[in-house]
């Protein structure tokens, strides 16, 4: 009895710090927001209420329903660009490579950008696709264009690219996981039965490496989805992504309700974007034994 | 016969220099079951997958069926391979991986359910057509593994350790199934194993491999009876090697001593010069229990002090001790009890003898000491 006493109390103490730090930075914080997203705004003050005027005005006014879409879409494009840059390179790197130095070598410098400052790396991209940067410099000394184009960076085109950039290690090392558990007799059974390289990745690979495909797709949906930097610096004018609107909302803006509403229903994109992957992965999940 | 298969002087080195496959020349007749036994890496593996296209010679070249395949990917070539995890497709259920290969072959779709249906009625699993591989049992496994090799009609079936992933009872009915199926249906099988009972139990022509080459090819009885080497009769079976010296040689027979035993060993071969040092190899099995007129005229009659009995349930295996560090051992089939069985105590005599027929004999002083191959 007073062992399994001492055994619950050892628990107890074990637990107990995560959950309480659980509690305090995501429970709470998370509790207070959606009650202020119910809240009144006078500014620039915010009263306590019960209502939903808040989130009719997202959907009422024409401009967050745009940002909203814009979100969405320029996330998909992103997952999209991502998964075509990731998918090859980590196929190269599990079936063509065939020294596990060098593939490890290339896989830590796929991942190692990750150690580096996020607002770092998407000022690299500001280097590179700038007006004076490293791109137009090199296309003027090669000659293909006289004056800098000014196409390349400020606009949609730049944030996708400098993000599909920073979540590159973000599907790369979930498609690395699930495509290196393939069996290679699975490739060789294929193989032997007749079906040659490309319908055996279609047959039998792709498949295979569908729950690393979706992780990596929630990944960077979700990453840029959520993502307020690069709209800033390499954005331009028309690439404000919902993040932007809530920064504005709790800052120049101080309308801290409206903020929080739309902070509830990024969460809820979020949050169903996750559970959808889930259950498709869950479906899907195999037995490689 | 005609071969269906030649592996003319193939030669596989691999990454570090490892020669895997050196130099190997062989010849499969067609409708055979032919069997490469060694122990892990002695190359069969290699051999087995250069045939069904998985690794490619450095030298030498395959013919299959008069056709030259040597440098045809595997989808290219009329074999198939039964994998030794069985490499059934997880995400498809067992009548999509039967039916796998067919739709390459230029099937219609009904044509094709239907040889699938066939397949699966053979192997008796039609009540599990939508199921996945992972909900079967491991011996339903190697069945639709087996149905799925067969359906595309192979010229040589080949079998990557085909037991291995299966416990001792199921291992031994898949060896009487698998030997009737290959009756049954005349096709070329081509096995590796490290298994001496299964390629024995199993095979027309047993090929024997070690570190890359080919030690002795023929039928399980001749591997067995007519070891050409020390290497072959010990890993068939099991063997007492016996050293000594040769006194006499003459007439076809051979007298051998062997420090307080004198043998005589009938010749298979040219005779060994007087005061060679020699090996002899004497099966357990071959040994009889007694002495004088017990034992059938010319029989070798030895006596020795008896070490350690091994019961084995239906057997017994006897250490005898017959002098200057030379230990037999005898293998006896239990007809009766061990009770019923006439055994001085451990460290008494007993009488022994054997047919000097049954001794081989190999010149050189040999590996004694040769630990049982698996």
């Amino acid at each position: 009895m007073r062992y399994a006493r001492r055994r619950r109390l050892e628990f107890a103490a074990l637990v107990s710090a995560p959950v309480i730090w659980w509690v305090v930075v995501l429970l709470v914080p998370y509790i207070i927001m959606l009650m202020i997203s119910f809240y009144r705004t006078q500014f620039p003050f915010h009263v306590p209420d019960f209502q939903i005027a808040n989130y009719l005005k997202i959907f009422a006014e024409s401009q967050y329903v745009t940002i909203l879409l814009r979100s969405l879409k320029i996330s998909i494009f992103v997952s999209i660009v991502t998964f075509a840059l990731a998918y090859p390179l980590t196929y190269f790197l599990v079936f063509k490579v065939r020294s596990p130095r060098v593939r490890t070598i290339i896989y830590v410098a796929t991942i190692v950008p990750l150690w580096v400052s996020y607002l770092l790396r998407v000022y690299t991209w500001k280097i590179v696709l700038g007006t004076e940067g490293i791109l137009n410099t090199f296309l003027i000394w090669v000659g293909v264009v006289n004056e800098p184009i000014e196409v390349l960076i400020y606009n949609q085109f730049a944030m996708v690219i400098t993000m599909a950039y920073i979540f590159t290690p973000f599907m790369v090392m979930p498609i690395y996981a699930t495509l290196e558990k393939i069996p290679r007799s699975l490739i060789e059974g294929s193989k032997d039965l007749g079906v040659g390289s490309i319908g055996t990745f279609l047959r039998i690979t792709l498949p295979l490496s569908v729950p690393g495909i979706l992780v990596g797709f929630t990944f960077t949906f979700c990453f840029s989805f959520g993502d307020f930097i690069s709209p800033r610096l390499v954005g331009g004018p028309y690439s404000n992504m919902i993040s932007n609107v809530i920064s504005t909302q709790f800052g120049q803006a101080m309308d801290w309700p409206f903020g929080s509403a739309l902070s509830m229903i990024m969460l809820f994109i979020v949050l169903a974007v996750i559970t959808a992957s889930d259950r498709f992965e869950r479906a899907g999940r195999l037995d490689l034994g | 016969m005609a071969a269906i298969l030649e592996i003319q002087n193939v030669t596989k080195t691999f990454r570090g220099g490892v020669r895997a496959v050196d130099d190997v020349t062989l010849a499969v007749e067609e409708g055979e079951f032919l069997t490469i036994l060694g122990p892990s890496g002695c190359g069969k593996t290699t051999t087995l997958r250069m045939v069904g296209g998985f690794e490619y010679p450095d030298a030498g070249r395959i013919v299959l069926d008069g056709r030259d395949v040597t440098d045809l990917p595997p989808y290219r070539r009329p074999v198939n391979m039964m994998f030794q995890d069985f490499a059934l497709f997880p995400h498809l259920t067992v009548a999509q991986n039967i039916g796998y290969g067919l739709s390459i072959a230029g099937m219609s779709r009904r044509e094709a359910a239907r040889e699938v249906e066939d397949a699966l009625r053979t192997i008796e699993l039609l009540d599990k057509a939508d199921r996945r591989p992972a909900e079967l049992s491991i011996g339903q496994k190697q069945r639709v593994a087996l149905a799925r090799a067969l359906i595309r009609r192979p010229k040589i079936l080949l079998l990557d350790e085909p037991m291995s992933a299966l416990d001792a009872k199921l291992r031994e009915s898949m060896q009487v199934e698998l030997k009737r199926l290959h009756d049954q249906i005349g096709l070329t099988f081509m096995m590796v194993t490290h298994d001496q009972t299964e390629a024995l139990v199993m095979s027309d022509r047993i090929v024997v491999m070690d570190v890359g080459r080919i030690v002795q090819a023929g039928t399980p009885t001749e591997l067995y009876d007519r070891p050409g080497t020390p290497y072959v009769a010990n890993f068939l079976g099991t063997s007492n090697m016996v050293a000594g010296t040769v006194t006499e040689a003459a007439d076809g027979t051979a007298r051998v001593s062997c420090g307080a035993a004198d043998i005589s060993v009938a010749l298979q071969g040219a005779a060994p010069a007087v005061g060679a040092r020699v090996t002899l190899s004497i099966r357990p099995e071959k040994v009889v229990l007694g002495g004088g007129s017990d034992l059938p005229g010319g029989f070798n009659s030895l006596s020795g002090q008896l070490r350690d009995v091994f019961f084995h349930g239906d057997s017994v295996r006897l250490a005898i001790d017959i002098g200057a560090e030379r230990l037999l051992n005898v293998h006896r089939q239990l007809e009766t009890g061990l009770q019923q069985m006439p055994l001085p105590p451990v460290g008494g005599t007993v009488s022994l003898g054997f047919d000097p027929a049954s001794v081989i004999l190999f010149t050189g002083p040999g590996d004694a000491s040769a630990d049982d191959a698996e």
